[in-house]
């Protein structure tokens, strides 16, 4: 057995530079394949691990946002949900943010996550008191808030919550699975619901109210406050799809006192199992079969090179297999000697791909916040290493039981490929062109986009930030009017606008052209800004929009074509009605005219060209009750900087300003995200695009090997290499053809997706441009310098 | 006297000079002239087969010179040979060497694809032609698997002919046959000797050799003996 392994890593020298190819390919795959085994379990998994209870029919409650994705809800809308007759049992689960004391020391604006008294048994948390009773008297607190905690010993202390100071004991600590759910913002403290009122900050401001109305209205926003998710159990027999007829209940309207929230026009999300960010985890889901994906190719293209080397080998070997059946050898013997000379190749490629998984598994248990436990990760070794032996198996048996065996004994066909090895070898040269061409396609699109965006960059290369605002974000904020007829005395020109230009923050809000019908509305941002703000960062056309006392919003050409009136003749003509109209200056329903189309945003990075936006007029706004942006050219940075100083000095304490730096400089720490993904994309690509032409080119070698007997015989008759190189080139132009219809079709149907997920566009001119050129470079290459090695020997020995 | 076909001065060939060196042949010097019929003859690797490849320009000498149809080998290019051997050297070898995917027309039309002297339109009358010279005429759409050995030789041999060379090679072209068939594929090239063909025979059967006008003996690399 063992000189049947030395036998074999002898052989695999001589083709030491496919053996560290395929030893890197299988390596890769393998890997990948653990990582998708181990991290499938829970991320498939319609309840989080905390979830214990064995049931399944869990429908998690929520409301739909502008964007599709599940937020928030309230007390009110779950009591409907109650009353339905599918509705079992029903829980909720929420965070706010909140204020509580410990001993003397007081914790202000904290995460603090409260759950209904039976939710814990509901789900089956083993790790918090099931006892209602109980669970009311008890805190739990944070790991990272125990470790801080200075004092004495934390667990037994009392936590008094809220203004009104109800104690609850701490107990012990949140399960650190509880603290890393996606949805929740990590909390410091967990409590039980009953305490939801309490934890509420609710300011009257200096307004004379009877208690009992203070109480009333107390109770009021409690029960229409958007922070928290239902949990229901369905009755035998229902299913979420029962559900669907749910309907929100009125807002609360009592005695003159009426409670709205920007939640007032969503429809409920519903979700079959437990997940507080379906969207989140549909996207990791994503990202999983893209993992899944790209393991298949892997797949794919190690095999094919192995079944060419094997190809290739076994015609090399037939006198080798001749003869040793000729002393004795049976086909099994022969099939075994040829299974255990693999075994250097898979026992390297298992220790890579075992050091590749556990190396990435940190990272990705980080990114994707999945739980992977030991018995799982060992499967998914086990699993892999059974497909990567079936794998190589396959890939060495096939071409011996297929072609050797048969003709072990022809002595006239030696050395010669016969038309089904051709076929294969043909069929190998068109997967490799296609794999290296998507590779290519990818890697080209991704830098296309990156490069694309980085143009997007010199919209303001020289713009420093600062913002003003009144600390206590209360009272009457700013006077917008009066605050922009100071800037605009300013001897130098400075922007400014309600929200940061390289992170928004917008919430896309429901526009219409047509009717006040927010329900068919599209989601675009809006932003409010002076009139220098488009000259200022050099929007293209903006001089129409910077006009003074312009009549109406500022659409980009992205929002013209969300709301389909790219082609329309007459844009101005039109009306819009935007349901947070009140954030540009303008009333509830009131239609509002279209005062100038700009270009799309200079921006690169997340906030990207695409993204629509409806730019206000700042000065609309009489107050403003949080921040204003300024942007001035960084030479006079120092000059606006001393200014909103002496203005603070002036104003008092309560006003502070803020030096937010460079713009340029922010965007490139928010790109930082986007930048690691098309790094990651870009190695990804780069990796396979090696693996496919080095493959190509041992392809194409062996494609020659294959001829090279035909290539002797038409040197023997006068041929001139030109003329086989002609040949050569014809037949690789078949077969590109073909490898680009299928890559063409491919890239058809998965562009949409990946243009989505990735913001990069594979049918992009310049990215298919780029791919071809370098293709048809490395395929001349690599057919030029194999050609060459061929014929480098001499026609005799082409011949034998 | 007829006119020198080709013509050999101490011709050289090593194998592996820069490792272990094979010297193959060492110093051959031999001339042959139009119209005749010569064997080379001598044991198992003496270099009779590396000599003929060397003739018939499939390898190239470490040194020596040599010269076919007046045109001396060492100062022609690549693309010169190939013309060369395109235009006056016919080749026939042991194992045959036909293409298994095409038919035995397309075998026999494969040099006249590399040669602009035939039209095209002569292509089919020149392939009936060499194939019914050497008695195949109906096998023109068969496959080289569906012919004996034989059959494959005269195949060959007809490829070899189609250009109408100046002179045939032949590098043991019986050895993969039964005496049979042997004596008539000698046959056949003795038939073609007498219609003008010149042809170089290697053979290591001293029973074929002497049936040829001039023996040239091999051994060890040296041309020893010339009868």
């Amino acid at each position: 057995m063992l000189s049947d392994i030395r036998y074999g890593w002898r052989q695999w020298r001589q083709y030491a530079a496919q053996m560290a190819l395929l030893v890197i390919g299988f390596s890769v795959f393998t890997g990948l394949m653990m990582l998708c085994v181990a991290t499938a379990p829970d991320l498939f998994k319609k309840t989080p691990t905390w979830v214990t209870a064995n049931d399944t029919e869990y429908v998690t409650i929520g409301l739909r946002s502008h964007e599709g994705h599940m937020s928030q809800t309230t007390l009110a809308n779950l009591s409907t949900v109650n009353a339905h007759p599918a509705v079992k049992d029903s829980s909720f689960l929420g965070t706010v943010v909140a204020s509580f004391r410990i001993n003397d020391q007081s914790f202000n604006g904290e995460n603090v996550v409260f759950m209904q008294d039976q939710l814990p048994s509901l789900l089956g948390i083993t790790a918090i008191a099931r006892d209602p009773i109980q669970f009311q008297q008890s805190a739990y607190v944070s790991e990272a808030f125990l470790a801080n905690w200075q004092g004495p010993e934390l667990i037994g202390q009392t936590v008094l919550l809220g203004e009104s100071e109800t104690p609850v004991k701490v107990v012990d600590t949140i399960p650190q699975s509880l603290v890393s759910q996606p949805g929740l913002q990590e909390p410091v403290l967990l409590v039980s619901g009953s305490h939801f009122s309490t934890l509420l900050t609710v300011d009257f401001g200096d307004a004379p109210l009877p208690d009992a109305v203070k109480a009333r209205a107390r109770h009021m926003i409690m029960q229409e406050t958007p922070n928290l998710y239902g949990v229901v159990t369905l009755r035998a027999g229902f299913s979420s799809a029962d559900l669907a007829d749910l309907s929100k209940g009125r807002a609360s309207k009592e005695e003159g006192i009426s409670v709205r929230s920007g939640t007032d026009s969503m429809d409920f999300y519903l979700h079959q199992g437990i997940d507080f960010t379906p969207h989140a985890t549909n996207a990791l889901k994503r990202q999983w079969w893209i993992m899944l994906v790209m393991c298949v190719v892997f797949a794919v293209l190690n095999v094919l090179n192995l079944l060419t080397l094997s190809i290739n080998q076994c015609i090399q070997r037939r006198a080798e297999f001749a003869t040793r059946v000729a002393v004795g050898a049976t086909p099994a013997t022969i099939q075994k000697q040829l299974l255990l000379e693999q075994l250097p190749l898979v026992l390297t490629c298992l220790g890579l791909a075992l050091i590749l998984t556990l190396a990435s598994l940190a990272g990705l248990v980080a990114y994707w916040g999945v739980h992977i436990d030991v018995m799982t990760l060992v499967l998914g070794a086990v699993l892999s290493a059974l497909v990567l032996l079936a794998a190589v198996s396959l890939s060495v048996l096939l071409p011996f039981s297929l072609l050797a065996r048969r003709q072990l004994f022809q002595r006239s066909r030696s050395q010669e490929a016969g038309p089904m090895q051709r076929r294969l070898g043909h069929l190998n040269v068109v997967a490799q062109i296609a794999f290296a061409s998507l590779a290519l396609l990818f890697a080209f699109a991704m830098l296309t986009q990156q490069w694309q965006l980085r143009q997007q960059q010199a919209a303001a290369p020289a713009a420093h930030e600062f913002s003003w605002s009144r600390s206590d974000n209360v009272n009457n904020g700013i006077d917008i009017k009066a605050f922009l007829n100071a800037v605009d005395g300013l001897p130098y020109a400075v922007a400014v606008s309600s929200k940061p230009f390289a992170n928004p923050d917008t919430i896309a809000s429901s526009v219409n052209a047509e009717t006040p019908n927010y329900d068919d509305g599209q989601g675009i941002n809006l932003i409010s800004v002076s009139s220098q703000y488009f000259d200022f960062f050099n929007i293209g056309g903006g001089s129409a929009a910077s006009a003074a006392n312009r009549e109406g919003v500022v659409l980009n050409h992205a929002a013209l074509s969300a709301l389909n009136l790219r082609n329309s003749a007459a844009v101005f003509e039109q009306r819009l009605f935007i349901r947070e109209g009140d954030e540009l200056g303008y009333d509830d329903e009131q239609p509002i005219a279209i005062a100038a189309v700009v270009e799309n945003l200079p921006h690169f990075g997340f906030l990207n060209r695409e993204v629509a936006m409806i730019y206000g007029d700042l000065a609309r706004l009489h107050s403003i009750n949080q921040t204003l942006y300024l942007y001035v050219d960084v030479i006079h940075a120092a000059a606006l900087r001393q200014w909103l100083q002496d203005r603070q000095q002036r104003q008092g304490q309560l006003w502070q300003f803020d030096d937010n730096g460079l713009l340029i400089e922010q965007m490139e720490q928010m790109n930082q995200d986007l930048n690691r993904l098309v790094m990651v994309s870009v190695l990804v690509a780069v990796l396979i695009c090696s693996l496919s032409i080095t493959s190509l080119f041992y392809q194409l070698s062996g494609l020659l090997q294959m001829r090279q007997r035909r290539m002797g015989v038409l040197l023997a008759v006068g041929a001139r290499s030109y003329q086989l190189f002609g040949q050569l080139l014809t037949l690789l132009l078949a077969l590109t053809v073909l490898a680009m219809a299928v890559v063409f079709i491919t890239v058809t149907m998965m562009n949409p997706r990946l243009s989505l997920m990735m913001g990069a566009d594979m049918l992009a001119p310049a990215a298919i441009s780029l791919m071809l050129a370098i293709l048809v470079l490395l395929l001349l290459v690599s057919a030029a310098v194999a050609f060459m090695r061929i014929m480098r020997r001499p026609i005799r020995q082409l011949l034998q | 006297m007829a006119a020198v076909l080709l013509k050999t001065e101490n011709l050289t060939k090593v194998f592996n000079p820069n490792r272990v060196p094979v010297h193959a042949l060492r110093g051959i010097s031999l001339t042959i002239h139009e119209g005749e019929f010569v064997a080379i003859s001598g044991k198992s690797g003496c270099g009779k087969s590396t000599l003929l490849s060397i003739l018939g320009l499939l390898d190239t000498p470490t040194s020596g010179q040599y010269q076919l149809c007046g045109a001396d080998l060492a100062q022609l290019s690549g693309y010169q040979k190939a013309a060369l051997r395109n235009r006056h050297i016919g080749w026939v070898f042991q194992n045959f060497n036909l293409i298994n995917d095409m038919t035995v027309a397309e075998n026999v039309m494969l040099p006249l694809k590399y040669n602009q002297a035939w039209p095209k339109s002569t292509y089919t009358e020149r392939v009936n032609k060499v194939l019914n010279d050497v008695g195949l005429d109906d096998k023109a759409g068969a496959y080289p698997s569906e012919l004996s050995g034989g059959q494959q030789q005269r195949v060959a041999i007809a490829r070899a002919l189609i250009t109408e060379p100046d002179i045939l090679l032949a590098d043991e072209p019986t050895g993969n046959l039964d005496s049979q068939t042997e004596q008539a594929i000698f046959s056949l090239l003795s038939d073609l000797h007498r219609r003008g063909v010149t042809i170089l025979l290697v053979t290591h059967s001293r029973n074929l050799a002497q049936q040829c006008q001039r023996i040239l003996t091999i051994s060890d690399g040296t041309l020893v003996d010339a009868e």
